[in-house]
Order: C-alpha cells, then structure tokens, then sequence
C-alpha cells in the first residue's frame, strides 16, 4: 500500500467527535492539569507525586489517597455538568493556609459548542468536522508545559498552602427550584477572589475538541 | 405733434374760413371738448380693450407653446428616466455579477486552500506515520537485540546445565548400576552364607570356634550390608532428586525451543521491519522527490508515481490554472467595467457642465428675449397710438377737406405730414422686420439646445441619483465605521468582564460557584474549628478548677483533679501518635520484606554470575563455591574497625575434604601464585572455581558432599 493511500485510509477513518468523547477529554484534561498546578506549586510534597506518561510526555500523578480520591469525586461531578453542559468555569483556588488569603487562581473558561440538531426543515445538518487526537494532545501538552513552565514568573509560594476546585455552573432551566442544581454534598461558596489592584493575570494557551473549548488563564496575587 | 398744436391759435383762425362746426365749436367749446374727450376715451378704451385682447392671445400663445414645452420635457424626462432605471439596472446587474463572481472566486479559492490544507495534513500524516514508524522499528531492532542476546545468554547457561546435568545424571546412573551390582553381590553371599550358616548348625555344634568367626564375618557382612542399604537409599535419594532435574532440564529445553520459535518470529518481525524500512525509505525518498518536484515545477518528475495520484495532482492542476485563467478574465471585465464606469461618470460631469452653460446661455437669451419683447410691445402700442391718431388727423382731415380746397393752403402741411406718416411706418416695418428677426433667432436657441439639453437634464438627474446614492453609501459607511467603534468597545468591554469574572470578583446572575463540601479547606478549617472548641473547653474547666482551689474547697482525691477535657486531649494525642508509629512500622516492616526480597535477588544473581553461594552472616560472609561444596571460603569482619573501615579477613574454610592431596597441593600453589605474589583474591576465586569445575567435571567421581575440616588456613586482609 503506498503512503497516498494510507494517509487516506487513515482520513477516512477519522470520525466526528461527540459530547461524551469530548467530556472524557476535557475530563482527563482536568485532572493532569489539577496535579500538575499541586505539584508544581508546591501545595502537596512531591514524594506523593509519581511519574507517568501522558500525552507524549511525562506528568505527575498524586499517590495521596484521599487527595485521588477528592480530585476523582470533583471530576465525576464535573462530567456529569461537562455531559449537561452546565458548566462555564472550573477554578483551581491555592489559598494560604494560616491567612486564607488566596494567592492563585487557576481559571479554566469551558466553552460549549453543540453539533447543529436535526429538525424539520434540515433533517441532516452538517456534522462537526473532525479533529485529528494528535492536534487535540498537541493542544494539551502546550497547556500542561505552560503550568509547568508558569514556575518562572509566579511568585514562589513561601507559606503552607491548600487549595479547592471551585465549579461555576449555571441554573438548569428545567430545576424548579434553586436548590435542585446544586448536586448532594456541594455547596454554594465564595468566588475567593484576589484582592482587586495585587493580581496580575497571564493568559494560557487553549484547546479546542470542537465541541468544548477549553481557554486557560493563571491569575496571582503580587505585592 | 407741436406742428398740430401750435396753428389753432384764434388769432390765426382770422385767415381761415369758419364753417359750422368750427362755428358750434365756437359757441359751445365745452361740446367739441368733451365731444373730444369722448371719443378720446373711447379710442383709448378701445385700444387698451384691443391691446388687452392681443396680450390675451399672445398670453394664450405662450401658455401654448409653454404646455407644448412642457409636454417635451416632460417626454425628455421620462427618456432620462427610463435611461437612468436602466443604467441604474445595468449597474445592479453588473454588481450583482461582481458579487457573484467575487463570491465564486472566494468560494474555488477556499476549496483550494482546503485542498491545500488536507494535502499538507497527508503530508503531515505521512511524516507522523514515517516517524512512528521509525521509532517503531527502533524499539523492534533494539528490543530484538536485547533479546537475541539475553536468550542466546541464556541459551548457553541452560546448555552448560543441560550438559552438566546430563553428565552428572549419567554418572549418578553408573554410581547407581555399581551399587546395585555390589548389593547384589552382596545379597548372593548373604544367602551363601545363610544356606552355609544353616548347614554349619545343622552339621555339628563342634565347630564353635569357626562359627564365632563366622558369626563375627556375618556381623561384619550385616553391617556392611546395612551401610550398603543405607547408600542405596541415598542414592536413590540422588536418582530421585537427579529424575526431578531431569525434568527440570525437559522444563529447560522446552522453554529453550519456545525462545527458539521466539527467536524465528523475531527474526520474521526483523525481516517485516526491513520490509517496512524499505516502504518508509521509498516513501522518504518519493516525499523528497515531490518535493523537489513541487518546489521546482519545471523539473521533469524522475520517480514513479501511482497513476491515481498523479492524474489527480494533474487534475488539480488543471483546475487551479482554469480557476487562475477565468479569475484573469474576470478581473480583466471587472476593470474594464471600472472604466466604463469611470468614463460615463466623466461624460455626466461633461454634460452637466455643458447644461450649466447651456442654462445660462439660455437665461441670458430669455432675458435679451423679455428686453425685446417690451421694447416690441412699445413699440407697437406706440405704432397703434400713432395710427389712432393718424386715423383721427385723418378723419379730421375729410371733415375739413372742404375748408382746405377753399384756402389750399394746407397743401404742404398734408406733404409734410405725408412724408412724417411715412417715415414713421418705414420705421415701424423695421421694427417689424428685426422683431422678427429676433424670434427666429430665439426659436433658433430655444430649439438649438432642446436635444442636448434633454440629455443634460437625464443626467444631470442621474448624477443628482448618483449623488443622492453616494451620500447614502457615505451614510453608510459613517454608519458602518460608528458600528465597529461600538463593536471594538463592547468587545474591550467584554474582554474586561471576562477579565472582571475570571478574577472572582463577579458572579454572573445565573451562574453559581460551588464547591464539594471536603474539600481541603474545609477539612482543615474543621480541624481547626474542632481543635479550638477542645482547647476553649480545656481552659474553660481549668479556669473553673482554679476558682475552685483559689476559693479554698476541698480537693477530692477521687475527683478529677485534671479536667476531663485536658485528658481527652491528651488521650487523642496520644491515639495521633500510635497510629503515627503504627504506620511507620508498617512501613519499616514493608520496606524490610522489600530489602529481604531484594538482598536475596541480588546474592542469587551474584552466586549465578560468580559461581559461589554467599551467606551473609552478622561477623562473616561465606562463600561456597558452586562446583564443590566443601570448598568454601568465609571473609571474617573486623569488628574493631567496622566503622573506619571495610576490611575483613579472608579464610579458605577447606577443599576436598581433606581426601584429595592433589587438590590440596594445588590449592597451595593457587595461593602462592594469586595471593602472594600477584596479590589478586578475586582471581584466586576464579581460579579455584576453575579447578574445582575441572576437577568435578574432568576426572568425575570426587565432588563428593559433606564438609571437610579446614586444609588450609590463610589470613588475608582485603579492603
């Protein structure tokens, strides 16, 4: 078979993502990018981190088992909104742990674009085109390499610190009441905003599955 | 007219001869005046009565020629009109096909770009592909490497225990078929000598001597036999054990084939990677090819191509230069519209400047027209006054012919009069003739500019369209640009509100931020809470305690004297740290069964590689060598010094079992030859190796187990 026809071969068996595929990538995504920001900030000990590889690269992975199974439990819930499509930011709070006074925050901005439904005047609309999982794990890799090079300009973190993952969701118009879109054992919290006139914020490359854009910011809290 | 006047003196009237009129005139001047005056009246209504009539008709004239005008203009107008819809539908058409064309021309660009874009994608593809494909055969030809050489490794190793297990097997046999053939000797003369002993008791009780010597060879001939059973059950022992490693090595060569058929297939893989090298190679050098060949058109391709491939490369070709050809032509139309635009926007301007000038010309004349028609006008009223009045001189003069033929002396004022008359009708003729001129002259202009003057007005109305449309494309555009200022600062603003909620300090109406309830923070933040609480309720009974003892009350000895709070907390501490020491065993005991598990990997590995079993011992470490058992080496820690350094004494434990002085010999000339003189250990060790291995291998029969008293001792300090 000639390299022509491989290469078509390989086109053709390129196939249009759909949302569930989409989640489990921005899911997965997630979750490298929360323990890469842990260990490269200093907020767990990095004996607690091992190596694996991901994306054509090497990423940290935590061994802290209630750590996994916290990060574990915020992502499932985090599809389930990425599947319903009622999420619209997931924050990654790093707060010192005497002051509480947060010091960073990592904003992802998740952008929904949902491939055109089929109705009575056009039956069959135009699916999403399809894009290739190499460029899709170029885009991440990019974004995972800027965390990990964001060391260089983000102030080093002297204090103890923590951190939460804040999701900001909208209201589900179907809910009848308020209460009904915070899912059982999350709660309505503050947006723990840095304190206006010390921040400085660096946008971060971002990626694109064609159903969710994913546009990653870093905002620190100087002076 | 003073001519007329100045005569009718009375004192002249002397030399005329009175007639009855003149003689009623006399008598009632006032009825020959008013008579007069009358008919004055009369003449001056009816001439304005008549001039009236006149400028009616002449009014009527010009509202006629005025509709007539009217009606032209406005035939000329709705030419212009129809002229200007349909210059006005020519250019919609032509910006229609302009936009048409430049819609296709974008839309044939874009497929091209998108062609472009998946042939560079393939090309992309393709490279991934040859790169993964190259790191795919690097990883084959480096993991085929390294297994070809570990299992030829291991193929010899297992071929040396194969040969060696063989060989001791063969031997063990041999042993085996000596010790039966000795028991059975040995059974042949027990029962010789029980069918004797039976024959000796039965013969005679007098041969006691000799049966006691019997007696004692019989006991001798039993112990014997009982050791000669006491070997076979050994041996058989050994038969056994040697059957188990004869299995063993079946095990062995069967894992040897499998690592053969292993070898086959990688050699198979070895051959698909070379295959697979060569299409990546060939690709690699059709990809340089192409692109030499598309970076340098000109150049005759020198490589074979699929057909497909290629006549579909040609096809694109073809298309991009037919798409290139007609956006050529397109453009080359597009410009010439351009022109054609250009040229008849200048030919408006032209023809608007000629009707501003034509206007003009035509105003002017309008105006020298209006001059003369007053001045004929005047001259007309004056030419009928005159006539009127001649009229009257002239009936005046018939009234008084008679009187004139009686005096005939009026006959040279009627001369003068005549020739006055004349004059003045010359005159008016001329008048006549150059009104008349001057009408044909004014119908000349008014009908020399009427058809340009059409043409001026149709474009003078499609450049007010013109101009009217460039004013709204100005409003537009105006529009367009205010826009896009509001579109660029919604967007700033955007962007600040983006900026505003990224950092948190704003929440969207119908967004909510939530969080899972243990999460890090709160977890924390609960222990502190609770470590607070414990701490408050601590000082809140000691507090209350010490009130107590300043206030004098009694202690109770079984009462708390500590609160129970200070000792739940230190009870807590306390449980904190069982469990803190109880992980750390945990942890000690799981890292001590990894360093056993790894201790015992690594002196397994050691004893493959260096042919001696090591045991390691709190003081020493002893060293068996692998192909004598009794040859067995220990290195005796110095204790005084252990923590300085990392000495030991080294001492040969004994060899051979002290049944072979030629062993013993030789192991003294190891010693002279390694130890002493060239001062190596671990060459002593490989040459005493060595020796046992040819002396277990090369004479047979004299590995025998068991372990000797030492043979030699030597004390040797390494580091």
């Amino acid at each position: 078979m000639s390299t022509a026809q491989k290469s078509k071969s390989k086109v053709k068996q390129a196939k249009a993502i759909t949302l569930k595929g989409s989640t489990e990538i921005v899911t997965d995504f997630f979750k490298f990018a929360v323990n890469a920001i842990l260990y490269h900030r200093n907020v767990y000990p990095t004996d607690d981190f091992q190596m694996v590889k991901k994306y054509g690269q090497v990423v940290l992975l935590t061994q802290d088992l209630g750590l996994e199974k916290y990060i574990e439990t915020v992502l499932s819930q985090v599809k389930e909104w990425l599947n319903s499509g009622t999420i619209t930011q997931l924050v990654i709070a790093i707060v010192a742990r005497e002051s509480k006074i947060t010091l960073e925050r990592w904003v992802f901005d998740i952008n929904l674009t949902l491939p055109p439904q089929p109705t009575e005047e056009n039956p069959e609309p135009a699916a999403i085109p399809p894009k290739p999982d190499a460029e899709i794990q170029a885009e991440i890799r990019a974004i995972i390499k800027q965390i990990i090079s964001s060391n260089t300009f983000l102030p080093t973190l002297q204090e103890p610190t923590y951190f939460t993952v804040l999701a900001y969701t909208n209201d589900n118009p179907n809910s009848v009441t308020p209460e009904a879109n915070t899912p059982a054992l999350w709660i309505e919290s503050d947006p723990m905003a840095i304190e206006q006139g010390k921040t400085q914020q660096v946008k971060l490359k971002s990626f694109d599955t064609k159903i969710h854009k994913i546009d990653a910011m870093v905002e620190y809290r100087h002076g | 007219m003073d001519n007329y006047a100045s005569p009718r003196t009375p004192g002249q009237g002397s030399s005329f001869k009175r007639d009855s009129f003149a003689a009623q005139l006399d008598q009632d001047p006032t009825l020959s005046s008013s008579r007069r005056a009358q008919k004055a009246d009369l003449f001056s209504s009816r001439m304005a009565s008549k001039s009236l009539e006149r400028r009616l008709l002449a009014a009527e004239n010009a509202k006629q020629e005025l509709e007539n005008a009217l009606k032209e203009k406005e035939i000329a107008f709705e030419r212009i009109s129809q002229e200007r819809r349909w210059l006005s539908d020519r250019e919609i058409e032509e910006r229609e096909e302009k936009t048409r064309l430049s819609e296709e021309w974008a839309a044939e660009k874009k497929d091209l770009d998108r062609t472009i874009r998946t042939l560079r994608n393939n090309l992309h593809n393709l490279q991934t592909a040859h790169d993964e494909l190259e790191d795919e055969y690097a990883e084959l030809k480096r993991n085929t490497t390294s297994s070809i050489a570990s299992q030829k490794a291991s193929l010899a190793t297992l071929e040396r225990k194969v040969t060696l297990l063989e060989d001791e097997l063969e031997r063990t046999r041999q042993l085996a078929e000596q010790h039966k053939d000795t028991a059975r000797s040995l059974r042949d003369q027990v029962e010789s000598l029980e069918s004797l002993q039976a024959d000796t008791s039965r013969a005679s009780n007098g041969f006691d001597e000799n049966w006691q010597v019997v007696r004692e060879e019989m006991h001798r001939q039993t112990t014997h036999w009982k050791s000669l059973e006491s070997t076979n059950a050994k041996l058989t022992a050994d038969v056994h054990a040697l059957r188990a490693k004869q299995q063993s090595v079946e095990v062995l060569r069967e894992e040897n084939r499998s690592l053969q058929q292993r070898l086959l297939k990688a050699s198979e893989q070895e051959e698909t990677i070379a295959r697979l090298q060569g299409e990546v190679d060939a690709a690699r050098r059709e990809r340089e090819e192409w692109a030499a060949f598309l970076s340098n058109p000109n150049a005759e391709p020198t490589h074979h191509t699929p057909t497909a491939l290629t006549t579909t490369i040609s096809r694109l070709r073809l298309e991009h230069a037919s798409l290139l050809e007609e956006h050529g032509s397109l453009s080359s139309i597009l410009a010439h519209r351009d022109a054609e635009l250009g040229s008849l926007r200048s030919t408006s301007e032209d023809q608007a400047s000629q009707i501003t000038r034509l206007t003009q010309d035509v105003q002017e004349l309008q105006q020298q027209l209006n001059g003369r028609d007053r001045r004929v006008r005047l001259l007309e009223r004056e030419n009928k006054g005159l006539k009127a009045l001649q009229a009257t001189y002239d009936a005046e003069e018939a009234r008084f012919g008679s009187g004139a033929e009686v005096e005939g002396g009026s006959g040279r004022f009627d001369e003068a009069k005549a020739e006055k008359l004349k004059m003045l009708e010359e005159q008016v003729e001329e008048l006549k003739e150059t009104n008349a001129v001057l009408e044909n002259a004014l119908e000349d202009a008014r009908a020399r500019p009427s058809t340009s003057a059409e043409d001026d007005e149709g474009s003078a109305d499609a450049k007010a369209r013109i101009a009217e449309l460039e004013a709204e494309l100005a409003e537009t555009m105006e529009a367009a640009e205010n826009s896009a200022e509001r579109v660029a600062d919604l967007e700033q603003e955007l962007f600040e509100l983006g900026a505003t909620i990224n950092t948190g300090n704003h929440v969207p109406p119908t967004t909510r931020v939530v969080q899972f309830t243990h999460n890090p923070i709160a977890e924390d933040v609960n222990l502190k809470k609770e470590t607070f609480e414990r701490l408050r309720k601590e000082n809140e009974e000691l507090v209350q305690r010490l009130g107590e003892v300043e206030r004098g009350l009694a202690i109770d000895e079984e009462a708390q004297v500590v609160p129970r709070s200070s000792w739940q907390n230190i009870w807590m501490e306390k449980e904190d740290m069982v469990k803190a020491v109880a992980d750390k065993e945990k942890r000690l005991l799981r890292l001590k069964q990894v360093f056993t598990a790894k201790t015992e990997e690594f002196r397994q590995t050691v004893s493959n590689i260096l042919g001696y079993t090591l045991f390691f011992q709190p003081t020493k470490i002893r060293l068996t060598s692998a192909y004598n058992l009794s040859a067995a080496i220990t290195f005796q820690l110095n204790t005084s010094s252990r923590s300085s350094d990392s000495s030991a004494t080294m001492k040969l434990l004994g060899a051979g079992n002290g049944e072979d002085p030629e062993l013993d010999q030789r192991l003294v000339e190891l010693i002279e030859e390694w130890i002493v003189k060239r001062d190596s250990i671990p060459c002593f060790m490989a040459a005493l190796t060595l020796e046992c291995y040819e002396r277990m291998y090369g004479s047979g029969g004299e590995a025998d187990g068991g372990m000797g008293e030492e043979t030699m001792q030597m004390t040797r300090t390494v580091s």
